[in-house]
């Protein structure tokens, strides 16, 4: 395998001297490219109190392409599915390569708190989002008690 | 018994001669000569993406081909998928104008990025490249660029653009014409300055004809 390029050593060093309020990133010892992430749910969010559980990997060609992020935790969102899957633009066609994992996840924390069912990946949960709000954000509620619980 | 041909609604003449063929005409027993539209259009869509051949097809040509296939399919199955390819590829050929894609720069424009001195970057001490976050001052040769951003907010002054290692931000804005820290678009802009420019070049052409003209008047 190729070195690990210097970006990634530093990013990898900060995410842990310097880790971000309600993030952990750890690297696996078999890949350093593969992290095990958990975000905390914003506290003013539906998923507050929960600990979501992602995997986050760095793809060759890292930052010149958005790393890979996908929700391990189950969770009740419009953006995401239920392959955990995440519709972010950062992800996709806006990543930039100023970007960097800290603040993917910053996004990816902010976007809990900020559900967007008009730009849906999970298409049922979008749709009884924009029915009943109401009921939807007790689902969600109800799912981060059930799978996000804090280990 | 039937045959597999018949089975797969082929000709008794068509020649099987690889699976994909088979999957591509097989269905509605279109003309032999469909399928070898198709197939050698896929047969040289493949070998042009393989490194290892011999005979390298432009891409140009393949998508050319690559198009008419698709919209021999098209037309004879009405088939919703070969529409949809056929207006994917054609965007993608086109830069998804229109598009939010942001297609990549030249290696004339790359060589066109104003170069700055280490001396001349604003504090220079801690300055870093966004995109590899090393210091410029560690590097012990470094190349480095302005990107214009922002350009149409100077007045007279020196562009305050972003500035980045020519390694680092090469590769970028070979795929994505944005500055990775404003989204500036710099291809955009450099159309824009183009344009201006030559405006300008017409303009004084048309003055330099009155005036001319208005010399014969003197003199003629």
């Amino acid at each position: 395998m190729a070195a690990l390029p210097k970006r990634i050593i530093k990013e990898t060093e900060r995410l842990v001297s310097d880790p971000v309020p309600g993030i952990t990133a750890i690297p696996s010892e078999e890949n350093l490219r593969y992290f095990e992430v958990t975000i905390e749910g914003p506290s003013s969010s539906p998923y507050a109190e929960g600990e979501f559980k992602l995997e986050l990997y760095l793809p060759d060609d890292y930052p010149m392409c958005a790393p890979k992020v996908r929700f391990l935790t189950r969770i009740y969102h419009p953006n995401i599915d239920k392959l955990g899957r995440i519709c972010l633009d950062v992800l996709k066609d806006n990543w930039s390569p100023a970007l960097q994992i800290r603040t993917v996840l910053l996004s990816i924390q902010a976007l809990l708190g900020a559900p967007n069912p008009d730009d849906p990946l999970a298409n049922d949960v979008a749709e009884d989002w924009k029915k009943d709000e109401k009921r939807a954000i007790e689902v969600a509620r109800e799912w981060t008690a059930k799978y996000a619980v804090k280990s | 018994m039937s045959t597999y041909e018949d089975d797969h609604n082929l000709r008794e003449n068509t020649p099987p001669r690889s699976g994909r063929n088979n999957r591509s005409g097989g269905r509605s027993g279109q003309p032999q000569r469909n399928h070898r539209t198709l197939s050698a259009a896929i047969d040289s869509f493949i070998e042009s993406n393989n490194p290892h051949s011999s005979a390298q097809v432009p891409s140009q040509t393949v998508h050319d081909t690559f198009s008419q296939a698709l919209s021999l399919l098209a037309t004879e199955e009405g088939s919703e998928l070969a529409l949809q390819l056929l207006d994917t590829i054609n965007s993608e050929a086109n830069g998804g104008a229109g598009g939010e894609k942001h297609q990549g720069v030249t290696d004339e424009f790359l060589d066109s990025l104003e170069r700055v001195k280490l001396k001349d970057v604003p504090n220079k001490e801690t300055a870093d490249c966004p995109i590899c976050t090393n210091l410029f001052v560690d590097n012990e040769y470094p190349l480095l660029v302005r990107l214009p951003c922002n350009v149409q907010h100077v007045s007279g002054k020196k562009s305050k653009g972003h500035i980045f290692d020519m390694e680092c931000i090469a590769p970028w804005l070979k795929m994505n014409s944005t500055c990775p820290l404003c989204r500036f678009d710099v291809v955009a802009a450099d159309k824009t300055r183009r344009e201006k420019l030559e405006e300008e070049l017409r303009k004084l052409k048309e003055e330099d004809e009155e005036e001319e003209e208005e010399g014969w008047d003197v003199y003629g």
